[in-house]
């Protein structure tokens, strides 16, 4: 167990070099010069020359490179050019909200959708199914911004029944503000798990071990939430772990959308405006997260699943 | 020697294979008719085609999807944009495809035949699907579009090409996962045996018995990666990063529609409902490859 | 889902939005009075309240309110012309006086000055905010001070104090120029010159961008980064003008489009510049219509070329393609906020030929003069502009525009700093977007940075035509130290000729802004300098401080209140 987590970790940290060295690949093949966002376009040559000095960026790529390094592993994310705040400072900020708007998408995903797909598999081919079917296939084919625009229009303009945009100041204030954004983020979501939740619940009702669990008399929904779904539960959690990797960062669309305050939006901006160390700083906080999610995720599954091998399960992988 | 390609399945339980079809043979033919019978999607048409208010026109005889901020036919547009969004869609997942299997085929085989080969590019797909995908997405497709800005006009179909570049960069590391595991299984099959022992060369066992069996899952990936690209299009649009203009494109559409949504509602619909439609055939496609193969086995 | 598309088809179908109308309005009082709290919203976020970093638009909203300079604007007036706000009047000095050669510059600070922590503001604290400013690496406006006697050593680290500044005594303050120059009180109206305490500064160290130092109408009370910033009136200030609100309030990261909606809802005071979807709703709902007002802001807007640059070098092809476009349908385009524009000066503008008209939308000459110049198929070139609905159709427009005359062009959409990288380089588009907004309302603010050849730079020239032009030059340096104004003034009316006729730019339109109020906001336009100035703006509510839903209101019609 302890050696699993070790080497989970170790392939963290290359995750996190490999991302880091990309990124900074990356950033500066864009042309464009930070330093010019500073001071204006009026600003002379001096001015400009005196910018790029203050933030390092007149020293050869490599020296900036190894610096970077050096300083992310003393872990001295440097300050944002942008607004002149610590790095650290902005994302302990904007962590807390995309953390609470990931998780909430996440239950309502699985609060949703587990029963949905329950539903599916259970009336398997008459209607309950089809009207499942059909309406995860229309929510995989439309736009998260389109849905999200919808619902703020409708609901929040013309019901007028929860607030439009930011983060809500109060308890009370603020979990109303949080469910249109996390109500869009959930949507494909929970067309996913139903559907992965009826596909392997349809193969795992043949096995024989639910047979079995039937033939002991067992109520049917008794045979569905207390024995098939056991095994169906590890690729949803995988699903689901991967899922939260994505959007920490990359629920880019509906955070702009809700002006909610996470780390998706202000990712976004940094890359528009080059603020090179933020991006760096978000980098380093999406792969840090994808990586320890990845280690829960597996010790669930094994938790879950005793007899789980080493050789991933190749069935698993097939859920798109 | 091989295994027995996948009997076609006597009884059709779902028509979603039919179904998905049908419509797609239907999108193919509006998207030959239509542009032949609209005004070319591009033509800018400020006196006739605004308000005098410079407000887009709604639907009528003249413009059956209405007019957009430019005076510009919707319906040409949307069919247009709709063979435009297929063309970089099936472009990238194509790409997606070919690197994918590349990596897990060549993966799987190797467990046995060279396993380091085989755990090197293991870590190099976990390490991609660790990453932040959508962040260096944005990131890259800043950096090639402002590449080499030197005021000689680049070609359309380079930046197409490369738009559909980043976006497979997206799609391939699930497809190789899934490749992967398939070759795991067929690399401890008797087939596979049987050939090695006959002599036959790891490229061989791939080209003539690994390829052949794994057209199943190639042709389930396919459909729904043409499909999450038709989204991720849409996102990359979003980003800023779509089609270049004034190229008609669905995602680029829809995201220039979504402010009209009370004045042109038109112009956020029509364009998003065909994309609705366009990825919702290929899921259907999908799903009715899946339960087809599924009945097979 | 697509069921949710076939809803919003349908709740456009079937039941057609209702007409949108104020929910509060004005109480009727005829003269300002005090109370409320004012708010408004941007898409953006505030980068920093340090008056010597804060240089982008969102920033200047707050510092507009916070800092208090030596001379300021006069006050922008609902129905007032724009260029009357760009007069200066005296501020925290209460008058000055200029030396016989114009080099010498004496400031008499008003009594009794306070911040909002109510210490005194001195003369000193001038000296040492413009030092600190000089002495800053990242600060965009050392640059600005270089008139002044010793500034220059100051900034290379030569000297720890400039010379040209000198503190007589507390409310006397002296600026030494190393040559005339008429632009310089402008200079010092910007916010970077608001006073500064040393000890503030110095315990503050970074931290200054969140605990500004106030010394305007306002002062800061809380800033939750990304959300909001909250500003209250400052107990100490001096001008019984400013100050009417309890408290202003910015509203960080509101999607444009979403913005709108608040303000229809009540929840935001002011909507800015609804884009162009929410202005054609407005626009269609007679009930708000009387509550936007239209102001044409200090800019102006173009493509430019890089005169350097075949086949831009030649100025036949820079005139047909300033034939070519058509200006109408760029005011159609914007829905008629834009000025057509003869030159780079807006309309209010001391300095402006009033008197040049704007190329006519001619094909047939443009391609005349393309035939001339040897190019009588058109050429293909490549057009860089920025990512944004707006640029993506103007970008569209104008290759339309073009195409008619055989220029065929390729839009390039760049972010920020891609874009500026490009468009400043040598070797860049020679075809580019180009806006300029000035920095101080004066014609210097403009051709001075963007057509004289001292602005040039093989990378990130700020001259980014490359035109260089000795009579224009010469024009531009005769210019600034000339003090006549008369004088001055035939300066720049010549420039306007020469740039007209050699048009480095396809020049464009000049932008006006549109706001819309709830009806219950007074003395609140549009400010040519700061944009979104609140500092005269006051709320008329009921005498318990609140807002009157629009329903109470039966006694005076809308059309004899006061607006």
């Amino acid at each position: 167990m302890i050696r699993l987590v070790l080497q989970a970790l170790g392939r963290g940290c290359v995750v996190i070099v490999v991302a880091l060295t990309a990124t900074f690949a990356v950033l500066h093949m864009v042309p464009g010069d930070p330093a010019r966002l500073l001071v204006g376009s009026q600003a002379d040559a001096d001015t400009l020359a005196r910018a790029r000095a203050h933030l390092g960026l007149d020293e050869p790529l490599a020296v900036q490179y190894l610096l970077m390094l050096r300083n992310t592993a003393r872990g001295d994310l440097g300050e944002s050019y942008r607004t002149r705040r610590p790095v650290s400072t902005i994302l302990a900020e904007r962590l807390w909200p995309s953390v609470e708007l990931t998780v909430a998408a996440l239950l309502l995903q699985l609060l949703v959708g587990i029963p949905l797909g329950v539903l599916a598999a259970r009336r398997r081919g008459r209607w309950p199914d089809i009207a499942i079917g059909a309406g995860s296939l229309l929510a995989l084919s439309t736009p998260g911004f389109v849905f999200g625009t919808t619902l703020l229009y409708v609901v929040g303009y013309r019901l007028g029944w929860l607030p439009i945009v930011g983060y809500g100041q109060g308890a009370l204030q603020h979990l109303a503000h949080l469910v249109l954004p996390a109500l869009s983020l959930a949507f494909v979501g929970v067309a996913m798990v139903a559907q992965l939740v009826r596909g392997e619940l349809v193969r795992a009702m043949d096995e024989d071990y639910v047979r079995s669990a039937r033939a002991k008399g067992l109520s049917e929904s008794r045979v569905i939430w207390r024995h098939a779904l056991a095994p169906v539960l590890p690729p949803v959690l995988a699903a689901i772990g991967v899922e939260f990797g994505l959007l920490l960062t990359g629920a880019v669309a509906v955070e702009s959308i809700f002006g909610w305050p996470g780390l998706g939006r202000e990712a976004l901006q940094a890359v528009l405006e080059l603020d090179i160390p933020l991006i760096m700083g978000i980098v380093i906080v999406s792969a840090v997260a994808i990586t320890l999610v990845n280690v829960v995720v597996e010790l669930l599954q094994r938790a879950l699943n005793p007899r789980l091998d080493d050789e991933p399960d190749p069935r698993s992988n097939t859920a798109p | 020697m091989r295994d027995a390609p996948p009997a076609l399945p006597r009884r059709q339980k779902t028509p979603a294979l039919a179904i998905g079809l049908g419509v797609l043979g239907i999108m193919t033919v509006c998207m030959i008719l239509v542009p032949a019978l609209r005004p070319p999607p591009d033509a800018v048409n400020i006196d006739g085609g605004l308000a005098s208010t410079g407000a887009p026109l709604p639907p009528s005889w003249r413009a059956p999807l209405g007019t957009d901020e430019l005076g510009r036919d919707v319906a040409a547009r949307v069919f247009a944009g709709l063979r435009m969004s297929l063309v970089i869609s099936v472009l990238a997942a194509a790409l997606s495809l070919v690197i994918g299997l590349a990596v897990g085929l060549v993966a799987g085989l190797a467990n046995r035949m060279a396993p380091w080969l085989d755990r090197l590019l293991s870590r190099a797909i976990d390490v991609t699907l660790a990453l932040p995908v959508m962040l260096l997405a944005i990131l890259a497709a800043a950096a090639v579009r402002a590449a080499a800005v030197d005021g000689q006009p680049p070609t359309r179909g380079g930046a197409m090409i490369t738009l559909a570049l980043l976006m497979s960069l997206i799609g391939w590391p699930t497809i190789a996962r899934v490749t992967r595991a398939r070759a795991l299984v067929l690399a401890r099959s008797e087939m596979v045996h049987a050939a090695r022992a006959l002599g036959a060369t790891p490229l061989g066992i791939l080209w003539r018995h690994v390829l052949p069996n794994t057209l199943d899952v190639i042709s389930v990936l396919a459909t729904v990666t043409v499909a999450q690209m038709v989204m991720a299009e849409v996102s990359m649009s979003f980003l800023g990063l779509g089609a270049p203009a004034p190229a008609a494109s669905l995602g680029r559409m829809v995201f220039e529609g979504r402010v009209h949504y009370r004045t042109a509602p038109w112009l956020l619909l029509a364009p998003g409902l065909t994309i609705v439609l366009a990825v919702s055939t290929f899921h259907l496609i999908n799903v009715g490859l899946r339960r087809r193969y599924a009945e097979a086995r | 889902m697509g069921l949710v598309l076939a809803v919003l088809a349908s709740s456009h179908v079937a039941c057609r939005e209702p007409q949108s109308q104020p929910r509060w309005q004005a109480a009727g009082n005829l003269t300002p009075r005090r109370g409320g709290a004012l708010r408004f919203s941007t898409a953006d976020s505030v980068n920093s309240l340090d008056p010597a970093i804060a240089y982008d638009e969102i920033s200047i909203y707050m510092t507009a309110h916070l800092f208090d300079t030596l001379v300021g604007y006069a006050p922008a007036m609902p129905g007032g012309a724009g260029g009357a706000a760009t007069v200066l009047e005296p501020r925290l000095a209460e008058s000055w006086q200029l030396s016989e050669d114009g080099k010498m510059l004496r400031f008499h600070l008003r009594a009794d000055l306070r911040y909002h922590d109510g210490a005194p503001i001195v003369a000193g604290d001038f000296k040492y905010a413009l030092e600190r400013v000089l002495r800053m690496q990242d600060s965009p406006f050392g640059s600005f001070l270089l008139p002044v006697a010793g500034a220059e050593a100051v900034r290379q680290g030569r000297a720890d104090h400039c010379a040209g500044i000198r503190v007589l005594d507390d409310r006397t303050l002296e600026f030494e120029l190393t040559r005339r120059d008429a632009s310089f009180l402008y200079i010092l109206a910007m916010k970077f010159a608001a006073p500064l305490r040393r000890e503030v500064a110095e315990r503050a160290g970074a931290a200054l961008r969140r605990e500004p130092l106030a010394s305007g109408p306002y002062q800061l009370v809380s800033w939750e980064e990304g959300q909001r910033v909250t500003l209250r009136r400052s107990p100490h200030h001096w001008d019984a003008r400013r100050g009417w609100l309890d408290e202003i309030v910015l509203l960080e990261n509101v999607p444009r489009d979403v913005e709108l909606l608040m303000f229809e809802r009540g929840e935001l005071d002011v909507c800015y510049q609804p884009p162009a979807p929410g202005y054609l709703w407005l626009h269609s709902q007679p009930a708000w219509r009387p509550h936007m007002q239209r102001t044409v802001m200090m800019n102006a807007f173009g493509e430019r070329m890089n005169v350097t640059r075949p086949p831009f070098n030649d100025v036949r092809v820079r005139r047909a393609l300033n034939y070519a476009v058509n200006k109408e349908h760029l005011a159609v385009l914007l829905h008629g906020t834009a000025e057509p524009a003869h030159g780079i000066l807006p309309p209010g503008m001391f300095g402006r030929d009033d008197a040049i008209a704007p190329y006519p939308h001619d094909p047939g000459r443009a391609r005349a003069l393309l035939r001339e110049a040897g190019y009588p198929d058109g050429f293909a070139v490549e057009y860089a502009t920025l990512t944004g609905d707006e640029p993506r159709k103007l970008a569209t427009a104008l290759q339309a525009d073009l195409a008619e005359v055989g220029v065929r062009i390729t839009i390039r959409e760049l972010s920020l700093p891609a874009y500026l990288a490009a468009v400043g380089s040598r070797d860049g588009p020679g075809l580019s977007f180009t806006s300029w907004t000035q920095d101080y309302p004066d014609p210097s603010s403009f051709v001075d940075l963007r057509f004289h050849s001292r602005m040039i730079t093989d990378q990130a020239s700020v001259n980014d035509t490359f035109y260089a032009n000795p009579v224009v030059d010469g024009l531009i340096d005769e210019a600034r130290g000339e003090l006549d104004r008369t004088r001055r003034r035939d300066k720049y009316l010549s420039i306007e000729k020469i740039l007209y006729d050699d048009a480095p730019w396809i020049w464009g339109y000049h932008r006006a802004t549109v706001e819309v109020l709830q009806p219950y906001v007074r003395s609140y336009q549009a400010h040519p300098v700061w944009v979104r100035d609140f500092s005269y703006a006051w709320l008329d509510l009921d005498d318990q401080g609140r807002r009157v839903p629009a329903s109470e209101v039966t006694t005076a019609p809308v059309s004899e209140r006061p607006r």
